[in-house]
């Protein structure tokens, strides 16, 4: 486990509005190469989806992972444990964002997916070992993601899930916030409809390209290059 | 050009290549990452290695304006990181001194001399720099310390002097993206005019006004928000400025860094076409 700041985890400084819930340092454990030369995409979503969510949280992570995107998520149960396990299994990278320090094993029964992704992909917390987790911290948490990632799919969610604080963060940052079609056009769930007339968009099966059109080509760098 | 009919004049200082256009459609190439498709899809259309290369960095360019990154922009700014919004001021700043070569033309029109002269012509200390407001709905963007990409650059441009900033526009309700969402036939200046509304009680009638904007596609915003203001202030003068615009036609693409001064055309069916 390492202490690293925003600036050596993303190769840049940060811009006015990406300060003001940054963490100073994160502590990071895994193999990813540091500061991060892949686009990263956030597949966040309940802890009790539907099969139909777990379904789409696999189509997306999938695709994502098979085009060189690292899959970003919270390693909770649920959508972000299929997400995790979805890229992995394709053979892509990805980044477990935690709510707990990175020496707690939480929800315990992802005990073996936190130590694989420590080893192999790279997992993320801005909470020290030893912290006692609250819990605002998982919200904190969600607001990190959104910032490490350059892209939000909430998958699914319901009227209240970490997953929302991390869309409206998304749309702060002016990054690009997708809502997965089931849960968009819910008509039980109010926030979708919020979200979409601050710039949430509906993603399905088609539009997942899209989302691919609007990330950076990898590896990225922070040097703009004018000429030709 | 001055025969021609010309509804909005605009400036832009930077151009790119939206890699849907670079990459290649064949079916196999559909699981290849998107660099290698595209890089494919530059070998197929004939485009150099060299050439491609700066297509591609031309659309990570775009998206960093488009979430304003903290940037190096060597060679231009030395080892000095800014926001990208900050460099795109500075860039206009120099061009219009002349203090970039800018890319010999490769046709009869020196775009690059009428950048020079439209702008130079628009900014200056007191010119109204109103940046155009997001596709999506803002709720109050000082106060939430949301992203507002045009904001933020007609902010520094009003830092190097090359105008003051005007919040003189607010979007009502939400458009769709125009540049990755809609088909061509789908973006019209209408749909922008009618979301749009004046909130500054400046009068700008016979001013000249530069609406400030970060991508500029086929020009319907800026109209639809150069509309909106003419209808409040009938005398105010006003011209675009983009700090990028995208290209679709790939020929015309001479490096990330290639100021233009052009027009964007109203059609008959409230779509819009700019040239160059």
């Amino acid at each position: 486990m390492r202490k690293v700041t925003l600036r050596e985890l993303l190769g840049r400084e940060l811009n006015y509005v990406e300060h003001k819930y940054a963490p100073r340092e994160l502590y990071v454990e895994g193999a990813l190469e540091l500061p991060l030369k892949d686009p990263r995409v956030s597949v966040v979503g309940t802890r009790q989806p539907s099969q139909a969510g777990l379904d789409a949280a696999r189509l997306i992570a999938g695709r994502l992972a098979e085009q060189g995107v690292a899959v970003v998520s919270g390693l909770a149960r649920g959508i972000d444990t299929a997400a995790h396990v979805t890229a992995i299994e394709r053979g892509g990278r990805t980044i477990a964002v935690l709510g707990t320090p990175l020496d707690r094993f939480y929800p315990p029964e992802n005990r073996e997916l936190q130590l694989e992704i420590m080893r192999k992909h790279l997992a993320v917390s801005q909470f020290p070992p030893g912290h006692i987790t609250r819990p605002r911290d998982f919200v904190m948490r969600n607001r990190t993601m959104a910032l490490i990632s350059d892209a939000t799919v909430i998958v699914e969610a319901g009227a209240v899930s970490g997953a929302i604080s991390q869309g409206w963060e998304a749309i702060r940052l002016g990054r690009p916030l997708y809502i997965w079609r089931d849960t968009f056009d819910n008509p039980n769930l109010t926030w979708p409809r919020k979200m979409e007339r601050y710039g949430a968009m509906r993603l399905d099966e088609r539009s997942i390209d899209e989302l691919l059109d609007e990330l950076p080509v990898s590896p990225i760098d922070y040097i703009v290059k004018l000429g030709l | 050009m001055s025969s021609e009919k010309c509804d909005l004049r605009f400036g832009s200082i930077l151009s790119y290549v939206p890699l849907k256009y670079l990459e290649d459609d064949a079916p196999d190439a559909a699981d290849l990452p998107r660099e290698e498709r595209a890089r494919k899809g530059c070998a197929k259309r004939g485009i150099e290695d060299r050439l491609c290369g700066a297509m591609l960095d031309s659309h990570n360019i775009m998206w960093h304006l488009k979430s304003n990154h903290v940037v190096s922009g060597r060679p231009i700014e030395e080892d000095r990181e800014v926001e990208m919004s900050e460099l795109v001021a500075r860039l206009t700043k120099m061009v219009l001194a002349n203090e970039l070569g800018i890319v010999s033309p490769i046709d009869e029109i020196n775009w690059g001399a009428r950048f020079q002269g439209l702008l130079g012509e628009f900014l200056g200390r007191d010119a109204p720099l109103v940046p155009v407001p997001p596709h999506s709905q803002v709720k109050d963007y000082s106060a939430n310390g949301g992203l507002w990409v045009p904001d933020r650059i007609a902010a520094r441009m009003e830092g190097l002097g090359l105008g003051r900033r005007l919040v003189a526009l607010q979007r009502e309700r939400a458009v769709p993206k125009s540049s990755t969402r809609l088909k061509r036939t789908e973006r019209r200046t209408t749909t922008h005019y009618e979301s749009l509304r004046v909130i500054s009680d400046e009068d700008l009638n016979g001013k000249r006004v530069v609406l400030v904007d970060d991508v500029v596609t086929t020009g319907s915003t800026l109209l639809g928000s150069a509309w909106r203001i003419l209808d409040r202030y009938p005398n105010a003068q006003i011209v675009g400025f983009a700090a990028m615009r995208t290209i679709s036609d790939l020929h015309m693409f001479r490096g990330p860094l290639d100021p233009v001064a052009g027009c964007i055309v109203h059609n008959e069916d409230c779509t819009t076409y700019r040239r160059p």
